[in-house]
């Protein structure tokens, strides 16, 4: 292989990309995944409350489930907060996402085929959006959620002007 | 027809010639079946009201063969396609008429598969491929006029690929007619086989470069009994037997037959009677796996062209010819499943980009380059097709003692349910105590397992990554697993993206999954569990300058 970089570049750690996404974000991750919890303990702890025989083992566990969701959205949100990053330079997309497993992504401009952009309800409820950039792989989707809306459609512009100046299929 | 094939000339003129085309009238005798089996569904009712009905009802059967029969001419009828100056179209629907038009130049493979039927009457189904969403389905052409076509849809597009425009023939009519059928290697393959559609797609084509890359021989029938396909060919047969059984009562008749069995073997020790079972499930599963094989894979041939196509032809009933265009090839993998292994075997599949979205592939199952065949055939005939041995030669770099940590508490993990469930049941419900040795023995087979993955774990990077084809392309190899184990071999130029997997646990060894995408129908190639450091490194060196920007010469993670 031709690497021309010597001792110390081989040293040289990926840093991470450079812009957070909106702390408001955390709102719209803590609700979500609050929701999600909702439907599984909503009909625990009314089966736990209005049955007088349920099993102790029913009510335990209800209770158990209850602070470990607890937990989760209290921690979740902000853990989200600290990984998820973006930057998007002349060259490349470059994404950080996840919590408990960090997924990085890099996506060369020149093999970008599609720019997205995704307002779910939620996301609009707190003025963000998503935007979403597809390559031709069916697994190099790159997606940045949690954004302010005006800098999803600053940023769709921006990537439709320069993906379309490249020709060929990009594949 | 021998006089098309004999004179391509003339064919070609018969087919390029602009006029509307139907497919064969004689794939009127073969067609109902099919529209038969699209129609079953919903044609069920019908039936079930006729047979519980009785007396007038019956007539409703004549519906389950006039649809069909009515479809098919119908289809017949509507469906044409026609070769104008640099368009190919296809006209078809009953109901709704649909006009596809590709461009000659767009039109990247063509397909053929013919069965056993078919071949008799001397039709193909083609399968045009054009890039865009979907396929073109073309049934029961007329075995020359679709190798014909074969030619001249591949014909323009070579002339149009920029790698053949150096290469002496400018694919005109003339140039096509002049060569012949003469020394043809798919022709002289099997001389009495006359309705091939492999062999008229040779004959026929006039392509004056083709070599042979790699061909069937008896001998590769050895590595049959280690391929997986009999055993589930025997769990098919098997739930189709039982389903059988059941649903028309055989129970009865075949009762006694059991219970004689049964007596005659009550004399027998049980060990001797379990060694016997095992044997014979060997035996059939086998032959059957043989039989698999050779249906599959029997006249197997893998040649390249000139024109930068490579051409499989396979099956021995079912005859199939897949083209691959070698523009569109982006690396190999060399698969070997733990048991073909043992016979030194190996097979290898095709990566290849689809055109437009890259998720359009669901169409075609997958580019099987070689069915399993001696290793050092399939690796020969990779470094062929790839015009270097270098991804297959060069050495791995392994991934260190915390990957291969990794590869044992994973084994364990993926095993400990199976054999808890297993030392449970023979602890609380009283099983028999061979489950509880059951356990002990799964356990046993983790290191085992676990060493073998780790051992068969790397990746190396060979090749220049500025030259995108030929015997110095940058190449990414990546190796794992053992069900089967995987080489793959990746053209760096194919890399449109990164991703790094990092897991908690993960994050704690150093270790990251690195996946390259690509525009193939699995998306991606991956490197497991590589050192974090090595991984910035081999994305450096496989897509220069890309990550220049994002890196951090201090160390900062």
């Amino acid at each position: 292989m031709t690497d021309t970089s010597g001792e110390a570049a081989a040293l040289a750690t990926v840093r991470r990309p450079a812009h957070r996404v909106s702390p408001k974000a955390r709102w719209v991750w803590l609700i979500s995944a609050a929701i999600g919890w909702l439907f599984l303990l909503v009909p625990l702890g009314l089966a736990a409350a209005l049955i007088p025989e349920a099993p102790t083992a029913l009510r335990a566990g209800t209770i158990a489930l209850a602070v470990a969701a607890i937990a989760f959205c209290l921690v979740m949100p902000h853990w989200r907060y600290r990984v998820h990053r973006w930057e998007v330079t002349e060259g490349a997309v470059y994404t950080r996402t996840g919590w408990l497993t960090q997924t990085s992504r890099v996506a060369p401009i020149s093999r970008v085929q599609t720019v997205d952009s995704h307002f779910g309800p939620l996301e609009r409820a707190f003025g963000l959006g998503t935007m979403k950039v597809t390559t031709a792989s069916a697994h190099g989707a790159v997606e940045v959620a949690g954004l302010p809306r005006h800098q999803v459609e600053e940023l769709v512009a921006r990537l439709t002007t320069v993906t379309s100046r490249d020709s060929g299929d990009a594949t | 027809m021998s006089q098309h094939l004999g004179n391509p000339g003339h064919a070609r003129a018969s087919v390029a010639d602009g006029a509307w085309r139907r497919p064969a009238a004689r794939s009127l005798l073969v067609a109902p079946l099919r529209n038969a089996r699209e129609l079953i569904p919903s044609l069920a009712p019908v039936i079930l009201i006729a047979v519980s009905q009785r007396g007038m009802a019956y007539w409703l059967l004549l519906l389950v063969v006039i649809l069909p029969v009515l479809l098919a001419v119908l289809r017949w009828w509507t469906t044409t396609y026609r070769v104008t100056g640099d368009q190919f179209q296809v006209c078809h629907g009953v109901f709704r008429k649909h006009l596809l038009t590709a461009q000659l130049d767009r039109i990247r493979t063509v397909d053929a598969e013919a069965s056993l039927l078919r071949r008799l009457l001397r039709i193909v189904d083609l399968r045009v491929g054009t890039g865009a969403h979907e396929d073109v389905a073309l049934h029961g052409i007329d075995a020359g006029q679709g190798a014909e076509l074969h030619r001249v849809l591949l014909a323009r597009r070579r002339s149009a690929s920029a790698e053949a425009g150096a290469s002496a023939d400018a694919s005109g009519p003339g140039g096509a007619a002049e060569p012949g059928g003469a020394a043809e290697p798919g022709g002289a393959a099997e001389p009495g086989e006359t309705f091939e559609p492999g062999d008229a797609f040779a004959s026929g084509s006039g392509a004056p470069g083709e070599r042979t890359v790699a061909a069937f021989t008896p001998a590769w029938l050895r590595f049959a009994p280690f391929t997986m396909t009999g055993v589930a060919t025997a769990l098919t047969a098997w739930a189709i037997g039982a389903r059988i059984v059941n649903e028309f009562k055989l129970g009865d008749t075949i009762g006694p037959w059991i219970e004689r069995a049964r007596d005659a073997t009550a004399e027998f020790s049980r060990a001797w009677l379990i060694v016997e079972l095992l044997l014979g499930t060997v035996i059939a599963v086998s032959v059957l796996s043989l039989v698999a094989y050779a249906l599959a894979n029997w006249g197997y041939r893998l040649t390249r062209r000139d024109d930068a196509t490579l051409h499989v032809r396979r099956g021995l009933l079912t005859s199939r010819a897949v083209t691959i265009e070698e523009a569109r090839l982006r690396g190999v993998v060399v698969e070997q499943p733990l048991f073909l292994r043992v016979p030194r075997g190996a097979r290898a599949k095709a990566l290849v980009t689809g055109g437009g979205r890259g998720d359009d592939h669901g169409s075609r199952s997958s580019h099987l380059l070689m069915p399993p065949a001696p290793v050092a055939v399939v690796r020969d005939a990779v470094a062929d097709i790839l015009d270097t041995d270098r991804p297959l030669r060069t050495g791995l770099v392994r991934h260190g003692v915390r990957a291969s940590r990794r590869r044992y508490s994973r084994a364990l993990l993926a095993v400990a349910p199976c054999a808890a469930a297993l030392a449970g049941a023979a602890w609380w419900w009283g099983w028999p105590g061979w489950t509880a040795a059951g356990a002990v023995v799964i356990l046993a087979l983790v290191p085992a397992l676990a060493s073998i993955r780790a051992r068969w774990l790397g990746h190396a990077l060979c090749g220049d990554p500025h030259q995108h084809t030929g015997p110095d392309a940058g190449y990414l190899v990546a190796a794992e697993g053992a069900f089967p184990h995987q080489h793959h071999c990746l053209r760096t130029r194919a890399i449109i993206g990164w991703v790094m997997h990092e897991s908690f646990f993960q994050r704690r060894a150093g270790l990251v999954t690195l996946e390259a995408t690509v525009a193939t129908s699995t998306g991606h190639v991956r490197i497991l569990d590589v050192p974090k450091s090595r991984a910035v490194q081999v994305i450096r060196a496989a897509t220069p300058h890309l990550m220049d920007e994002f890196l951090d010469p201090a160390g900062r993670p």
